[in-house]
Order: C-alpha cells, then sequence, then structure tokens
C-alpha cells in the first residue's frame, strides 16, 4: 500500500509535486529534501541507490531519463522491489501521457511544469491510493475486461462507431473494464491500455469529452484525441482520433449507432462487479480470482462470486482484493515471472521452473497455477481440502478460458 | 574489563585462550607455521631462563615428574599414543614433548610446541636413558639451551601442497597462529571480494568544520577504499530520514555499484551505525539480513554490546581476524563463484541435530551429566576443602556440524553454534581432526541482556553480580562446550579469571570416553551411510509410478520397541523427560546386574577418585548389543507411507528448541538431477521460511501499540502452509515423456509457529499420504 509519493527534478532536487495517502500527514520538505538528498549524494560517487527497507516499510528511488526522480514510500510488503518499482514507472507513464514526452524529459521552467502536472494528479491519485481501486490492471500490467455474453454483439456496434468516427482505435468500456474493442485497440502496448481505462475511469463522468493523450510506446510526443461518451451511466465508449471528425460531429452520431444497443448494454451491465455472466458454473469454494493473458495483455479479475449474496462470508469484497493482490505480489516476483518489469530475476534462479504454488492461511487458501499464456491465481475459502485445489483451479481455468465471451 | 592481557607466567591471554597444539594429525598443519619462521631446518634453539629451586625433595622425584618440573615440559614415548608395545617403546628412546605445564617454564616460549621432539639439552643429545640424569643437572642451573626437532609430520608430496596450504591458512586464521594480526597490507589491498565492508560508524565528536577524511570510521574492515565506502554519508543521513519520514529503523538498503547490485544492512547503536555491505551475486538481501543478526548476536556475547566491541581500539586486531575469517569461510569462497549456499544462514540461529538412536544418545547424554553434576572424586568441594570457581550451568556436544546432545536452553544453545559457526570451528571439527582446542573466555550471555530482573523475585533468581565462562574443548571430531557462571554459589572471582586446567582435563577426559565408547564412531556411520528415509528421483524417470499400498506397508513400519514409541511419540519437547526416564530404566538394569558383585553400589558412586566412568564395560555391552538392532532401524525407515518412497528431502525446524533435522546428503554423488532439485529444494525452503519469518514480525509487531505510518500489511499473518511445484524436463531427446515434478512443501506445525517442516516431494504422492507424513513425521524421528 502506498503512501506518499514524490517527484523531484533530478537536476536541481527542486519538488515538483507531493501525494500522499488519504489521512497521511503531510511530510516536511526538509524529511523529502533529504530522502532526494541520499539519491543524488549517491549518484555524485557513481552509485546508484535503488531501494531502502526499514522494519515496517520500504522505500524505492527511480530516476527517469534524467529529468524526474521519483520516491515512493510504502508499507513493506514483503515482496520483491518490482512491483513498486512497477507503480513509478506508471506514475511517470501517467505524466508523459498526459503532458507528452518531450515536456516531461526536457524541463526548461520547473515553475510552470509544476502547474501543467496537476492534470495529472487524479490519475497519479489512482496509484496512491491503490487499496480502494477495483481493477488490477495497474498491478498485473494487463488490462482489465469484463465478460458477458452480450460482447459478440456489441464488438459489431463498437466497430461500425470506430469506422464513422474514422478511427481504428475504439473501446467501450464497462466500470472502467473492457468490455469489445477494436482489433486495433488491443495492439495497444499494455502500459498503454491500462492507463487508458484507468485515466477515464479516474475523471469525472460526463457525457463526453476529448482530451489530447500521448500514448507513451505509440506516439509520445504526437498526441492524439481521446473522446469519450457516456452511453448510459457506467459504460463509456472510447475513441483514439485524428484531428478530425470533432467532438460535437461525433457526439451526433452517438445516438444513431448506439440506440439499438441499449438492451444488451443494459444486459452486460448486469455482471458487473463479478466480470463473468452468471451462467458461468464456478466453485462455490472460490471467493475470487485473476487470470492473466500475458500474451494479450487482458486480464480478468473477480472477487465477487455469484455465492456471495449469502452474508455469512468470513472475508468482504474489500478483504478479498486486497488479499488477491499481495498474493499476486509475493508469488510474481518470488516464483512466477510476468510482465511486472524486473519480476523474472528471482524465479529464473531457480533450477528448475515453478509452475504452481499455493498457500494455507486460518482464514482462507490460494493457489496460482502457471499455464502459458495464461496465469491464473485463485482464492479459495478454508473449505476446500488442499489437494483439491490444484484440480479445481485446472478446472477453472478451463471455464473461463475456454468460453468465448472472456475472450482472454 | 578488556584487553588486561595476563603478564604472569604464561604467553596466552586469559580471555581468548586459545590453543591449537595439534589440529590436525594428519594435516600439514604444522606445514604453513614452519614456511614463514622456520624455513631453512627443521631445528630450532631455544634458551630458557630456569626458575631457581632449592628444594632437594626434587630429587626424588621420578623423570617425568622432574622435568614437568624443571622446564615444564610433560615428556612422552613416540609411538606410545598409538600402540603399548613395549618393544617397540624401548626402540624409540627420543623424548617427545608430550604436552606444557600450564604454569610452567616452557609455556612461555612460543616455539615450544606439543608434538615436537626435545632433541637436546645443552648440546648434549637427548633421550630416554639419560634424561633424568641431564635433568638433575639442570636443578642448580639457571640457564638452559634446548634444541628441538619441529614435528614436520604430514610433509608429503608436492601435489597436495596447494590444497593442505589452503586449509592450514583456515587453521591459522582460526587460531591466529599467524601473531593473531591480519596483515596490515593485506587489509589494505589483498584479494578481498569487491564491495565487500563492515563498517562501524559514529559522528561523535565528528563535527563538518573539522572532518578531514574518515573520521567517521570508527572500524572498518577490509581497509580498502570503493565507491561504497566513499558514499557512506548516505548511511547515516538515511538512517535519520527515514525515521523522521517512517518514524521506523532503516534495516537494508539496495544500490548498483559498477553495474552489481550491492546490498547493505544495518544494525542502529543509538545514533551510531554498524553497517555490512556485499554484492548480490554473492548473499540475497534477507540472507544477509540474516548474517548481521548473527553477528550482532555474537558480537554482543562476546564484548558484551556493539558499541564497545568497536571503540576500543584493543579489538581491533581481533576483529580483523574475525572478519577475515568470516569473509574467508562466507564471502570468498574460492571453489564456487554462486552465491553463498543459502543454506549456510538460512538456518541460522539452530543447531543441526544428528538423528541418533536412544541407546547412543542416552550414552553421551549421560556422560554429560556426569560431568556436569561436577560430584566426582576431586571435583568435589569437599576434596580441596575450598570452593569451587565456576559451576557448570549446562553443556552440549557437538559431532562434525552437529548437535549430538544438548543440556542448554535455547538461547545458550545458539549463543554456543553462532560462536563454533562464525569461528569456523564446526568447519573445523568437520574436514580435520582436533589434536587438541581449548577455547576459555568470559561472555555476556543474550538470555541475561534480554530478561534482567528489576526487583528480588520470590524463588531462584540468578545471582546478579555473577560472571558468566565459556569453556569449548575440543578432541577429533567432537567438540564439548561448557557454560560456567561464577558469582553464585561459587567463589566471586575477580578481574582476570584464569581457566580451570581441572575443568579442561575432564572435559577432555568426556570426550575421549566418547571415543572410546564408540559414541562417535556410531555418529559417523550414521552420517556415511546415505540416508534411507529419502528417495533418489531416478528412479521417477523410469516412467510409471504404482500404486501405494499403504495399510500393509504402515503395518510394517511400526516402531518394533515399546520404548522407542514412547520417546519418539513424545518428539523434542519431553526430550529430556523422556530420556530421564529412559536413563532410569537402564540404570534399574544395571544395577540389577551388578547387585551381586557390588550390592550398594550405585553407578554414580566412585570408588576411585578422579576417575569419572567406572562402569564403561556395562555401557560399551549396551552397546554393542544395540548396535545391530540401530543399524536395521535406520536402513528400513522412512517417512513417507506407501509403497513407493516419493520423498526427495526433508528439513524440520523447531524454533523453541533451536534445533534443525535434515536429510542433508554429502554432495560427493555426482548426480545432476538430484543437485538441481535438491538446489530448488533449498531456494524454496528459503523463501518460505522467509513468508513464516515475516509472518511471525508482523505478528510481533500488530501486538505492540507502536504506529506504522505506513500501515501494515498482515494479510499473511495466519499463514499455515505453502507448497511450490517445480516441472523439469528430464531428457532433452525425449520430448514426449512426462516432465517431473515434484513439490517443495512447508508447513507451521504448531500455534505458536514455532515449528517448520519443508519437505520435497514426487508430484505422484496422493495427499492423504502426505497428511499422514506431516503427521506421523515427526514423531518417527529419533530425536
Amino acid at each position: 500500500m502506498v503512501a506518499y509519493i514524490f517527484c523531484l527534478t533530478t537536476s536541481g532536487g527542486v519538488p515538483v509535486f507531493a501525494r500522499s495517502k488519504n489521512g497521511l500527514k503531510q511530510l516536511p520538505f526538509p524529511v523529502i529534501g533529504s530522502l532526494n538528498g541520499v539519491h543524488m549524494f549517491a549518484r555524485s560517487h557513481d552509485v546508484e541507490l535503488l531501494s531502502t527497507v526499514t522494519d515496517d516499510s520500504k522505500i524505492l528511488w527511480k530516476s527517469f531519463h534524467d529529468s524526474l526522480t521519483l520516491i515512493v514510500v510504502s508499507e513493506d510488503d514483503n515482496a520483491d522491489d518490482c512491483h513498486l518499482g512497477n507503480v513509478l514507472s506508471h506514475v511517470f507513464d501517467s505524466m508523459v501521457m498526459l503532458l507528452g514526452f518531450d515536456d516531461v524529459t526536457n524541463i526548461k521552467n520547473v515553475e510552470r511544469f509544476k502547474k501543467d502536472v496537476r492534470v495529472c494528479f487524479p490519475l497519479i491519485d489512482k496509484f496512491v491510493e491503490d487499496q480502494s481501486l477495483l481493477t488490477f490492471g495497474d498491478l498485473v500490467n494487463a488490462v482489465d475486461v469484463i465478460a458477458a455474453a452480450e460482447n459478440a454483439v456489441l464488438q459489431n456496434f463498437l466497430d461500425a462507431f470506430a469506422e464513422c468516427a474514422d478511427s481504428p482505435y475504439g473501446c467501450l468500456l464497462i466500470h472502467g473494464k473492457i468490455a469489445v474493442a477494436t482489433r486495433k485497440w488491443w495492439n495497444l502496448t499494455s502500459r498503454e491500455l491500462v492507463l487508458i481505462s484507468l485515466l477515464v475511469s479516474s475523471l469525472t463522468s460526463c457525457s463526453s469529452r476529448d482530451i489530447p493523450v500521448f500514448l507513451p510506446d505509440g506516439s509520445p510526443s504526437v498526441p492524439h484525441r481521446l473522446m469519450t461518451f457516456q452511453l448510459t451511466k457506467f459504460i463509456d465508449v472510447c475513441v483514439l482520433c485524428g484531428p478530425k471528425p470533432s467532438l460535437n460531429e461525433l457526439e451526433e452520431e452517438v445516438g444513431r449507432f448506439w440506440r439499438t444497443s441499449y438492451e444488451s448494454l443494459r444486459a452486460a451491465l448486469q455482471n458487473h462487479p463479478c466480470n463473468i455472466p452468471s451462467s458461468f458454473n464456478l466453485d462455490s469454494n472460490i471467493l475470487g480470482f485473476i487470470v492473466v493473458n500475458i500474451e494479450t495483455n487482458r486480464c480478468l479479475c473477480s472477487v465477487y462470486s455469484s455465492s456471495t449474496t449469502n452474508g455469512d462470508e468470513s472475508l468482504d469484497c474489500h478483504e478479498r482484493r486486497h488479499i488477491l493482490r499481495s498474493y499476486y505480489k509475493h508469488v510474481v516476483g518470488n516464483y512466477f515471472a510476468s510482465k511486472v518489469e524486473g519480476s523474472e530475476k528471482i524465479p529464473s534462479s531457480f533450477t528448475h521452473s515453478a509452475m504452481d504454488t499455493y498457500m494455507t492461511t486460518d482464514t482462507y487458501k490460494c493457489y496460482a497455477m502457471l499455464s502459458p499464456p495464461h496465469q491464473i491465481y485463485i482464492l479459495y475459502s478454508t473449505d476446500i481440502p488442499t489437494f483439491a485445489m490444484r484440480s479445481i483451479t485446472e478446472k477453472t481455468l478451463m471455464i473461463l478460458t475456454k468460453d468465448k465471451s472472456t475472450q482472454l | 574489563m578488556k584487553g588486561d592481557v595476563r603478564t604472569t607466567n604464561t604467553s596466552v591471554k586469559h580471555k581468548d585462550f586459545l590453543e591449537y597444539s595439534k589440529i590436525a594429525e594428519t594435516m600439514a598443519t604444522k606445514k604453513c607455521e614452519c614456511e614463514s619462521k622456520r624455513n631453512s631446518s627443521h631445528y630450532i634453539e631455544v634458551v630458557m631462563k630456569l626458575r631457581h629451586r632449592k628444594d632437594e625433595a626434587l630429587r626424588d622425584l621420578t623423570t617425568v615428574e622432574l622435568c614437568e618440573k624443571v622446564l615444564g615440559i610433560i615428556p612422552g614415548h613416540y609411538g606410545s599414543s598409538q600402540s603399548s608395545n613395549q618393544s617397540h617403546r624401548r626402540k624409540d628412546r627420543r623424548v617427545k614433548i608430550r604436552g606444557l605445564c600450564t604454569n610452567g617454564v616452557a609455556a612461555k616460549y612460543p616455539d615450544i610446541r606439543v608434538g615436537d621432539c626435545l632433541s637436546s639439552i645443552n648440546d648434549q643429545e637427548v633421550n630416554w636413558d639419560n634424561l633424568s640424569s641431564i635433568l638433575h643437572v639442570l636443578l642448580v642451573q639457571r640457564q638452559v639451551k634446548l634444541v628441538i626437532k619441529k614435528n614436520m609430520k604430514g610433509k608429503t608430496s608436492g601435489s597436495v601442497l596447494l590444497k593442505k596450504k589452503t586449509q592450514s591458512s583456515l587453521v591459522q586464521l582460526v587460531s591466529g597462529s599467524n601473531g593473531n594480526n591480519v596483515a596490515l597490507d593485506s587489509l589494505l589491498q589483498g584479494d578481498w571480494e569487491p564491495f565487500y565492508g563492515a563498517l562501524y560508524l559514529s559522528l561523535d565528536g565528528v563535527n563538518s568544520e573539522n572532518m578531514q577524511a574518515k573520521e567517521d570510521i570508527v572500524y572498518q574492515f577490509p581497509r580498502v577504499d570503493n565507491q561504497v565506502i566513499a558514499s557512506r554519508g548516505m548511511f547515516i543521513t538515511l538512517a535519520g530520514t527515514i525515521h523522521d519520514a517512517t518514524e521506523s529503523t532503516v534495516q537494508s538498503t539496495t544500490m548498483i555499484v559498477d553495474n552489481n547490485p550491492v546490498h547493505v544492512v544495518y544494525h542502529c547503536e543509538g545514533q551510531n551505525l554498524f553497517v555490512i555491505c556485499a554484492p548480490e551475486n554473492r548473499f540475497s538481501r534477507t540472507t544477509l539480513v540474516t548474517l548481521v543478526k548473527d553477528l550482532v548476536r555474537l558480537l554482543q556475547v562476546t564484548h558484551g554490546s556493539i558499541h564497545d566491541t568497536f571503540t576500543s581500539s584493543s579489538n581491533h586486531n581481533q576483529l580483523d581476524c574475525f572478519f577475515a575469517l568470516l569473509h574467508q569461510n562466507q564471502v570468498s569462497q574460492s571453489t564456487n563463484n554462486g552465491p553463498v549456499h543459502e543454506d549456510n544462514l538460512n538456518l541460522s540461529q539452530s543447531a543441526k541435530i544428528l538423528p541418533l538412536t536412544n541407546e547412543i544418545k542416552c550414552c553421551a547424554d549421560r556422560l554429560l551429566t556426569d560431568f556436569e553434576a561436577a560430584d566426582f572424586g576431586d571435583m568435589s568441594d569437599s576434596y580441596y576443602g575450598c570452593r569451587r570457581s565456576y559451576s557448570i550451568l549446562g553443556s552440549c556436544l557437538f559431532y562434525k556440524n552437529y548437535l549430538v546432545s544438548n543440556h542448554l536452553t535455547r538461547e545458550d544453545l545458539i549463543d554456543f553454534s553462532t560462536y563454533l559457526k562464525y569461528h569456523s570451528l564446526l568447519n573445523l571439527s568437520t574436514d580435520h581432526s582436533f589434536g587438541q582446542l581449548v577455547v576459555w573466555r568470559e561472555i555476556h550471555p543474550t538470555r541475561q541482556c534480554q530478561a534482567v530482573p528489576e526487583e528480588q523475585q520470590f524463588g531462584y533468581s540468578e545471582p546478579l553480580i555473577a560472571r558468566w565462562f565459556w569453556l569449548i574443548v575440543g578432541y577429533k571430531n567432537l567438540i564439548m562446550c561448557v557454560a560456567l557462571e561464577t558469582g553464585g554459589c561459587t567463589k566471586i572471582v575477580e578481574g582476570v579469571s584464569p581457566p580451570d586446567p581441572f575443568l579442561i582435563d575432564q572435559a577432555r577426559a568426556v570426550l575421549m570416553q566418547l571415543y572410546t565408547q564408540n559414541i562417535a564412531s556410531h555418529c559417523n556411520n550414521i552420517l556415511t551411510s546415505t540416508p534411507s528415509f529419502v528417495n533418489s528421483p531416478e528412479q521417477y524417470i523410469q516412467g510409471q509410478t504404482q500404486g501405494h499400498d499403504l495399510i500393509s506397508r504402515s503395518l510394517k513400519k511400526l516402531p518394533h520397541k515399546d520404548s522407542n514409541l514412547f520417546s519418539l511419540a513424545n518428539g523434542v519437547n519431553d526430550n529430556p523427560g523422556s530420556l530421564r526416564r529412559l536413563m532410569q530404566r537402564r540404570k534399574d538394569s544395571v544395577e540389577s546386574d551388578n547387585s551381586s558383585e557390588s550390592s550398594g553400589e550405585s553407578m554414580f558412586k566412585f570408588s576411585k577418585k578422579g576417575r569419572l566412568f567406572p562402569e564403561t564395560a556395562d555401557l560399551l555391552h549396551n552397546i554393542h548389543e544395540s548396535k545391530e538392532e540401530m543399524m536395521s532401524l535406520n536402513s528400513n525407515r522412512k517417512l513417507s507411507i506407501g509403497l513407493e518412497n516419493s520423498l526427495f528431502h526433508f528439513q524440520y525446524y523447531d524454533n523453541l528448541e533451536g534445533v534443525v533435522i535434515s536429510s542433508e546428503t554429502d554432495s560427493s554423488t555426482v548426480n545432476t538431477l538430484h543437485d538441481e532439485i535438491y538446489n530448488c529444494f533449498k531456494k524454496s525452503c528459503h523463501k518460505i521460511k522467509q513468508l513464516f519469518d515475516n509472518a511471525r514480525k508482523i505478528k510481533e509487531q500488530s501486538k505492540t501499540l507502536k504506529h506504522h505510518v505506513c500501515g501494515i500489511d498482515d494479510n499473511f499473518t495466519a499463514v499455515r502452509e505453502e507448497g511450490v511445484m517445480f516441472t523439469c524436463s528430464i531428457s532433452q531427446q525425449d520430448k514426449k515423456a512426462p516432465p517431473l515434478c515434484y513439490w517443495v512443501v512447508g508447513r507451521c506445525l504448531s500455534r505458536s509457529m514455532k515449528r517448520e517442516i519443508f519437505v520435497c516431494f514426487h508430484d505422484s504422492t496422493p495427499q492423504t499420504v502426505i497428511e499422514l507424513a506431516f503427521k506421523l513425521a515427526m514423531g518417527y524421528l529419533p530425536l
């Protein structure tokens, strides 16, 4: 859980911004200054300071393109440093996405930059408040999807709409999770996918918007126009366009293209928050799961099982999400490698490769399995016998990946 | 307290009394020492000043006693230790230096060593025939010239010379025989692992105005400059800043120097910092943290506090020696360039147990108990009519790397095992065989450091003015550790406290007795015999595994003897109790056997003073009887249940007792698959154990009221078990063959999370079998 994120200029140590978790007191500047100072001091001695661990917390430093230094202070998650490094990369990429690579890596006027960077705060705060995130995309570096039987129908609507917008890039977001997207949209890199989805959900909801975005990998210097239209509550359609068409022109088309899809959209919306159609028959002991396809950069997650309705569950959804996040961080970087940068270091030092792993505690059990290109992490209740976890995990993975509507 | 070197009649330092007269009988340990000092000749000349003696009574003494009195040398025959062949003894009349008297003249001269040959006195050749007459002449002289022939045994061929040299340099480092100093030039450059170092930093009395170069470094090892040392300024700043930011103590830092990840681990001592840094290719972060924890414990035990250790400069030579030894053993393993074996440090703070049968263990325990009782012969108070100087708190016994018997509390045992490990004494006892090893030092036990009673409690409490000492005696492959206390029921020792020669003698006698009773050789048998309860993975390569015939097999494997079952089921915790009961049983039988001849004579009563072990014959008899049974028991034992033994490795860790049982095998067999599996097992054990340790740590932390600024991740506090499955394709050619899959599973056994077991087994094992193995295994191990 991230507590503070500080951003300073690498050359001068000028503070650019400081974000902290809700309810934490701001740290005085001398403390931030000396946290950055040790990093600069080390650099002057040809030493690159990476991280420091204390009794209960962890601090990570990372410089980007000799321009900005990001410092994150977090609880000690007892996981590999790659996960916190991933958070800092996301923060930097957020700035690139909204301000452009050139502006971020070549700061001419720090005071002006400090003002400009404020536009990124809602997005950056998503990473600081990772506790309240409903999605896992930022953690697994793959974009959250929502499975619905109506997806095949919706795909046609989307393709038609994107064509009208004269753009190959289009996607339909339900609660910030991708229901369907155009073929070209799936060709975006994983961080672009994750950041765009998070960006849309970080902004206050409105019927339509048009914002310039830089794609960190695709076009870091030339902005595209990201246009979003709210079709109904919690459902947005997004397109990435060039200079044309204008927002007004496209807004007029929205009704024409999507009106007939209303029933399908309503039906698809029903799948939130489970993210899977209720027809899926999963084991009743499953409290939550993450399935990642590391080739297509998609992940399907759920902490709401169909049996959640009876109120005697020991773990609420918030706890389940938290446990799954912790378990993912524990497994990736220790036993499994994944899309997270640097996570392959320790797993590759084993002479044989780990394929399955599990953990049992007094209140829950977890199982993780590699089945390339898929990875699955399941949270079980304690009622499941340990020996059954493997076969049920295998079966669950089959159910989730073989179904058409999940598109994994 | 420190540095008050005794300047009386011996050359040894009383605080750090290390005597290695003859460490390896077959190894060329002497050779290396000779290389430096006496390369040209094997003979050395010593001119000794004698004490003037007027005592006429000396004239009536035997030759041996005379030699002891006059020269301080205990003379001996050649070949007498191996054979009592009188004719042989008659042939070789040379005088061997068998020992040196503690207060004798010869002990002052470092060139005179046990095992050397006394060649001539005052240019007159000496043998047993004329020794007496020559010594009588010396009685009236003040000075004598001795020529001593050094013991050059072992100088054989040149081909093995290199290996011997490295071994003996280890001996040198351990014993400090090269003058107890690490040569300064080697400290300054030397062949040290890059970026490895130990530092003690203090800003006391340093301010930025008068700061010249390195005033902040109180101690540094090795004294080599590199970027890490140059950037040391940030260590103290970090410690301070991080405390301001998160209200927690800094633990470790990772950084990149010259493209190498380097870890720095801190121990905060007020404002001062003890820092160890090492490159990641040698130590992972967690291993380094464990290393520092161990070092801090060790230095506190030996020196009282970390601050004292480093600030008094008289300690620095000793510390140089210690860190050089550490470097030699843990950091620069010249043979392999890989990371330090995880298990080296992984399970530190514990001693590895050698699983012995009850009979053997009883014998060993009895010998130790007899020694600890200290009520035999001339060891009792009444014999001398004065209070004893030290009372024995407890003792423990190591064979090679393994703990054989322990009569100490957990903290004391860990103090000892940490000391032995980091001073390489355990390694030495494995590779060499000690001629003589005596360590005597005052210590500050961890147990006492942690709990100082504030007020007098009802009943027994430890004496407040007490001082504690350690006596470690080694003989061949055995090491016996004795914890001593003074100030309680004993005399109060002020200032210098010399080792008690009588205790040393008796401890040595215990060790020799263990050899005569073949206990040591039994230990060796167990070590060398292949452990049958684990299986090699080869048979699974053949493919098909058969079903598991659970019932028939488990029936067969029931323990044969009720006594076994009884003590085994009790496990570790009840050990002393069950042993006592077993002892009682044994004692009864012995007494009934002897009742006809020595009625009323209990086996603990001694007719002959000073003799510690009167009834060896009985014991020997018992051991021979049990020998066969033991072998059969060992060879048939296995932990898993089922027709096929699918267990590859196991490791049992008892946090409560501080002991480990492990199926560790010698890596002498060349078996790549086995090694690969073993490495995976070790590495994942390390990971799983880390998870358990963290859970324990967080549990502790959440108990205290301390506020955690960044929150605390308490998801895994109640963790019970973790398993990882590894897959490897067995052969490159046959792609179709199913891959070999095996699990490594670690489990916390008891509620208090004090015991952990790690197993490695084949994937085909049904879960029910594993569950049974977990339940039964621990009861089945002989402890």
